[in-house]
């Protein structure tokens, strides 16, 4: 199937919804018990919207990252759920399926672009080795003049200059480099992207251009996005809906101007307060405790612990309003209010 | 006006030379700064990578020589203090590093890295007063004594890691504190617990701080005054009120636009990149100039 072929096909089967992931879970079997990394987490999002993951760390966000991309390396595995990208469950194929699912259906921005490219191996033949993997193997090689189009236009699309093709990863600043990584990403024309903080190592200037491409382009190809990281800030600009990740599990979820107008899980609200800005001066509030840790941690509500309270049973899953959820906990509902 | 630390035009070059073949770079382009005796502020040097913060805060520390210009300690330039001078130098500036798992020694418990420059410089009597000290200052930055000694630097969070060093720091009595991004190694959550403690030292106990940053959000946050450096160059420092609210050089603009609020309901990006960048070149320096 061709590029362009492929593309119509895609917006055909066009649902709306873009990803739907419910129940995941991820654990890691260790010596001491299993770390539930990811514990059930569900949420869907519809082709060509974008959504935030964020969370402190160790709160499972690149660990979910990692498994809508099936990869989820050994000691950790994907103990249940479903990831559904085209009404196909990603979690069902064998390995080599799954294999060309990526880059082509779901495609992956790394985290830190620098140690993601190959440092022996010119740009143009790393943005090409992926294509060639997943179309063009075989007979129908492409031509050298194909090749030097494809290479061009990939570039540009990432207002990148035609010479960065001959260039190697080490002549490049890291945010070319990250420009680089969004170009490999989206070459394939993917249905999801998945961004694991992808601009976290860039000087703010830089990662406002980079992360304004990286719209644009998703916009081009009425992708979802998902991106996952800890700058509530970036994800204010940049998402329109939220997700809030706490000790494994979605705490809360909803569209991006809402929660931060009226956050309703206790943590996402001292999340948000304690974020400094520039517009008033004020008296700084950290979350208190600690991030809860992951072992053997019980079914009830996980920030209940960090608070020094307690609730037993496995708490539910609640509307607020229309595409607005949390996990709602009587105990710990109006902490900090 | 009696100043603890100055900076007279200080200016260093790395690279270059008589048989080098690389180009010479200007980390540091004759900046002056000072930090007040009477009026200790807590002062934010910013800048992205490769704006020469670093190589300042070093210069400042007199872990680096200037190439030319000079440092000031109490009104002597630090090449030429005596040995017992720099020692009370030593103790008087007081350094925290951005990674604070560095600093440590990971065989070691943390009351090493407490006790140790306790000893060294001779602060307690006592066994008993050293420990009084520790705990001091332990929960002056919000710590508790009695779960954070003891124990390996690996069984603390990165925040409590870093808490400790300011701790470290505090337990010397210095009347500079130069805190090197301290905070962006550690979560967002508990960034405001160790910045509230730096900025508590400041109010509380009188030390200057130079608060070396590339977030402008903290940066307004705890600090009185403001430096911002573009590739080595001071290009607008004064008031942190007003270089944030009302920036005039175009880099600060250009950088203050870029910043991602936390606030969906304003955007960022409003300014042309290419129209600034060109404007940042030619425009000259704003506010204070000593």
């Amino acid at each position: 199937m061709t590029t362009k072929q492929k593309a119509s096909s895609k917006s055909a089967s066009n649902s709306g919804i873009g990803i739907d992931v419910k129940d995941l879970k991820v654990h890691y079997d260790t010596p001491d018990g299993v770390v539930k990394a990811v514990d059930g987490v569900s949420f869907s999002l519809r082709q060509g919207e974008r959504m935030a993951l964020v969370g402190e760390s160790g709160s499972g966000k690149s660990t979910l990252a990692m498994a809508l991309m099936r990869l989820t390396r050994a000691p950790g595995r994907i103990a249940g759920g479903q990831v559904i990208v085209g009404g196909q469950d990603m979690l069902d194929l064998d390995e080599e399926e799954m294999r060309l699912q990526r880059l082509n259906e779901v495609a992956l921005v790394p985290q830190g672009a620098m140690n993601s490219l190959n440092p022996v191996m010119k740009i143009k033949n790393q943005l090409l080795d992926g294509l060639y993997d997943h179309q063009v193997r075989g007979d129908d090689k492409m031509s050298k003049e194909d090749q030097i189009q494809v290479v061009e236009k990939l570039l540009n699309a990432v207002d990148l200059a035609p010479g960065v093709a001959e260039m190697y990863p080490h002549e490049l600043s890291g945010g070319m480099k990250q420009r680089v990584a969004i170009a490999i990403a989206t070459s394939m024309q993917p249905r999801i992207i998945v961004a694991d903080e992808p601009t976290s190592a860039l000087d703010v200037v830089v990662q406002r251009n980079v992360m304004q491409t990286l719209g644009r382009l998703q916009e081009g190809l009425h992708a979802s996005i998902i991106l996952i990281g800890h700058d509530m800030g970036l994800v204010a600009q940049f998402s329109d809906h939220v997700g809030v990740m706490y000790a494994g599990r979605l705490v809360e979820v909803g569209p991006v101007k809402t929660v931060f107008k009226s956050p309703k899980h206790p943590y996402t609200r001292l999340l948000i307060k304690s974020l400094p800005t520039l517009s008033n001066k004020k008296e700084f509030v950290g979350i208190p405790g600690l991030p809860a840790t992951l072992l053997n941690l019980p079914e009830g509500c996980a920030f209940c612990l960090r608070i020094g309270k307690e609730t037993p049973t496995k708490i539910p899953w609640v509307k607020v309003e229309k595409d607005h959820f949390i996990q709602e906990c009587k105990t710990c509902a109006n902490y900090g209010n | 006006m009696p100043s603890v630390l100055e900076a007279k035009n200080v200016t260093k070059v790395f690279g270059g030379g008589f048989l080098s073949r690389e180009e010479e770079n200007v980390a540091v382009n004759d900046i002056s700064m000072s930090l007040d005796q009477k009026n200790p502020k807590i002062i934010a040097v910013a800048g992205e990578s490769g704006s020469g913060k670093t190589t300042l805060a070093r210069l400042l520390l007199g872990i680096a020589s200037p190439t030319s210009g000079s440092v000031e300690y109490d009104g002597k330039d630090l090449t030429e203090i005596s040995r017992s001078e720099r020692r009370e130098f030593r103790r008087e500036v007081q350094p925290i590093f951005q990674d604070p798992y560095g600093s440590y020694n990971p065989f070691y418990k943390v009351d090493h890295v407490l006790f140790s420059p306790v000893n060294n410089f001779k602060m307690a009597e006592s066994r008993d007063e050293a420990v009084h000290m520790v705990n001091q200052a332990l929960e002056m930055v919000g710590l508790v004594p009695a779960e954070t000694l003891g124990r390996l630097p690996h069984q603390l969070s990165g925040g409590q890691r870093q808490r400790v060093m300011v701790a470290r720091a505090l337990l010397l009595k210095p009347r500079v504190i130069l805190a090197d991004e301290p905070v962006s190694a550690v979560d967002a959550s508990l960034r405001a617990t160790i910045l509230d403690a730096v900025s508590r030292l400041n109010k509380e106990l009188g030390i200057a701080v130079v608060y070396v940053t590339h977030d402008l959000t903290t940066a307004y946050q705890i600090s009185d005054e403001i430096m911002i450096l573009y590739k080595g160059n001071l290009v607008e420092a004064g008031d942190v009120e007003t270089v944030i609210k009302k920036p005039k050089h175009p880099y600060t603009q250009l950088l203050i636009d870029s910043i991602p609020e936390a606030d969906p309901n304003k955007k960022w990006g409003k300014l042309d990149m290419n129209k600034t960048q060109e404007k940042i070149v030619t425009a000259p320096s704003v506010g204070w100039r000593k």
